[in-house]
């Protein structure tokens, strides 16, 4: 289990038509090992890069971000790929599959790398899709399952090598009350087994004493953005 | 290794799952492998059959020289070549190039034509004088049969009977081939009492004697004189395909492949940007994605190799070398009468697959270690 850090991370997007959007203003986090975070706030605030950039998805224009004692922004891109599969998991908000393999080989796709059999990544994918509400759903293509499957066959995808870090950017949009409480059962599962967790979301409506919520404001003025507002 | 293996599986995976992908890069390969291929088998199957003739043949070839060209000897040469120690036989021939019926043919006089009886023909053998054989491709274009007659326009006067028409069977060689007895070559070329070779047979180990004593014999003139192993070194080159039109048209069809392999896979270059980037998200190493590329190109190299070798295979076997033969048999018709020799082996297999990998990783190679390493997020195709 590894503490995650950023320490003024500085990240901005310049548009097509030359707009420069600071998303990241000198943020500071620091997340010891087992924190449930949630990173609120609405559409275009930056939960999402801000999630991408502490799961060294992308690199922040300044500032550092460390995964436990590796300053991660400063790696080469080699030694984060490694470090990667060692802690982080993720899970995206936009469908992203390898087309035309099934749901149990794009669960498992980390797991062929490590070399790990067919039968195993299999069974291994299998259970974290049951955990997830999807048990029959292993041999199907992805663009078979509804929105809200996909979400969840996303979320399988990131726990299959059982992370220290658990990044899920808004994993509950499009499900229902019920597929919801199990994301959420799930989640806290591997809390209690000591990953931390960060959740990006609208609103915090799981958090429970003791989760950390910081809030993202839109990028509406100069400094406003990227702002952890509680 | 084991992680190797199952990255080659979803590589093996990869190319299922892509197949207009897969069959268009297959098919760019198959454009340049199948005449490179083609050409070769071509190429190795009459260097083949020259050298079993060779081996069959004599030990040494000895024709005139005048002005630095071939020139006739005198006939009665003969006498005086049996007579250097180790030389064990003499054979006279003749043979020159001549037009028939608007075609270029070779006309082979031979001093024993009872010998050709065991050929393969269609009618009968050179029985009398004014009789000829005649290849199979020379009678097929000019609709020449059995007990047909057959003229040269160099001296119209003299009139052959087809004796006979020799199977395609009987070689490459013979497609464009009018045999005739010595005499009569003779005086189709206004050459009567000289020939233009003798075939010289030597008893073991006097080759080398018997060429230096046939260079300083009285009475023969100036001569060139080729052993067997110049004449297969010359067979070697001349069967070659490091000149001329086919390697032409080779180079230009691996230009044009690997033009249209570059093209392709720019075009799936978003997509491959993609799939990088999520494997990366998920945890892949720089390496791992760079070798799930080149095995996944490496088993689209294997598939369009064997599949060339198949397709070359069906092109000159059943197919005759239709379009291609020409270029290695001059002479040939674009459809050839019969099958051209040909021979395919595992070296030919191998420098397909070696052609096939080089060609398909100079154009994945680096543009995927250059998307592997940047951060998966920040990958731009």
């Amino acid at each position: 289990m590894i503490r995650i850090q950023a320490r003024g991370v500085w990240k901005a997007f310049t548009s097509r038509g030359g707009h420069r959007v600071e998303v990241l203003q000198g943020l500071d986090l620091d997340l010891p090992a087992g924190t449930f975070l949630f990173v609120t706030g609405p559409s275009g605030s930056g939960k999402s890069t801000l999630l991408h950039v502490l799961a060294g998805l992308m690199r922040p224009d300044s500032g550092e971000v460390w995964w436990g004692d590796q300053r991660v922004s400063h790696l080469p891109e080699a030694r984060v790929t490694r470090l990667r599969r060692r802690f982080v998991g993720v899970a995206f908000q936009e469908d992203r599959y390898l087309d035309r393999l099934r749901v149990w080989e794009n669960v498992s796709a980390l797991l062929a790398a490590q070399g790990i059999s067919p039968p195993e990544r299999r069974a291994r994918a299998v259970a974290q899709l049951a955990r997830l509400g999807l048990p029959g759903w292993a041999d199907h293509l992805p663009w078979e399952l509804s929105g809200g499957q996909r979400q969840r066959a996303a979320l399988a995808r990131a726990l299959v090598h059982r992370p220290a870090v658990v990044f899920a950017d808004e994993p509950a949009a499009q499900v229902d009350p019920e597929t919801e409480a199990a994301i959420e059962r799930v989640l806290r599962e591997e809390n209690a087994r000591g990953a931390t967790v960060v959740v990006a979301s609208h609103e915090a409506s799981w958090r429970r004493p003791g989760d950390r919520v910081i809030r993202m404001d839109v990028a509406s003025d100069p400094g406003g953005a990227g702002r952890p507002g509680t | 290794m084991s992680s190797v293996l199952e990255i080659g599986r979803m590589a093996g995976a990869n190319l299922i799952r892509h197949p207009f992908r897969t069959a268009v890069v297959c098919g760019c390969l198959a454009a340049a492998l199948v005449p490179f291929l083609a050409g070769l088998g071509i190429a190795r199957g009459l260097e083949r059959e020259a050298r079993v003739s060779l081996g069959a043949g004599a030990d040494l070839y000895v024709t005139g020289e005048a002005f630095g060209r071939t020139a006739p000897v005198p006939m009665e040469a003969a006498d005086a070549i049996r007579s250097v120690p180790g030389v064990v036989r003499v054979v006279p021939r003749i043979t020159a190039r001549a037009y028939v019926g608007g075609r270029l043919a070779v006309v082979l006089g031979v001093a024993d034509p009872g010998a050709w009886s065991g050929v393969p023909v269609q009618g009968r053998g050179l029985e009398r004088p004014g009789d000829v054989l005649v290849g199979a491709e020379l009678a097929r274009d000019l609709g020449l049969r059995p007990r047909g007659l057959l003229t040269f326009p160099r001296n119209p006067a003299e009139v052959f009977t087809v004796a006979g028409v020799l199977a395609p069977e009987a070689g490459v060689w013979s497609w464009n081939v009018v045999v005739m007895a010595m005499e009569d070559a003779a005086s189709l070329f206004g050459r009567t009492g000289q020939v233009t070779e003798f075939l010289v047979w030597v008893r073991p180990g006097f080759s080398d004697t018997a060429a230096s004593r046939l260079l300083a014999l009285p009475g023969l003139g100036p001569v060139r004189i080729q052993d067997r192993q110049l004449v297969a070194a010359l067979v070697r080159e001349g069967y070659g395909t490091a000149g001329g039109l086919f390697t032409a048209l080779f180079w230009a069809a691996f230009a044009c492949s690997l033009l249209a392999l570059w093209v392709v896979l720019g075009f799936s270059a978003r997509e491959r940007g993609r799939e990088i980037s999520l494997l990366k998200a998920l945890g892949w190493h720089n390496e791992e994605v760079l070798l799930l590329t080149v095995l996944e190109n490496g088993l689209a190299a294997l598939l369009a190799a064997a599949g060339s070798v198949l397709v070359a295979w069906a092109w000159v076997g059943p197919g005759r070398g239709v379009f291609l033969a020409p270029y290695f048999v001059r002479g040939l018709p674009v459809v050839p009468v019969a099958g051209v020799p040909y021979r395919f082996g595992p070296d030919l297999l191998l420098a397909a697959v070696a052609l096939a990998e080089t060609i398909t990783l100079s154009a994945s190679v680096v543009p995927t270690w250059r998307l592997a390493v940047r951060p998966p997020l920040e990958v731009r195709p």
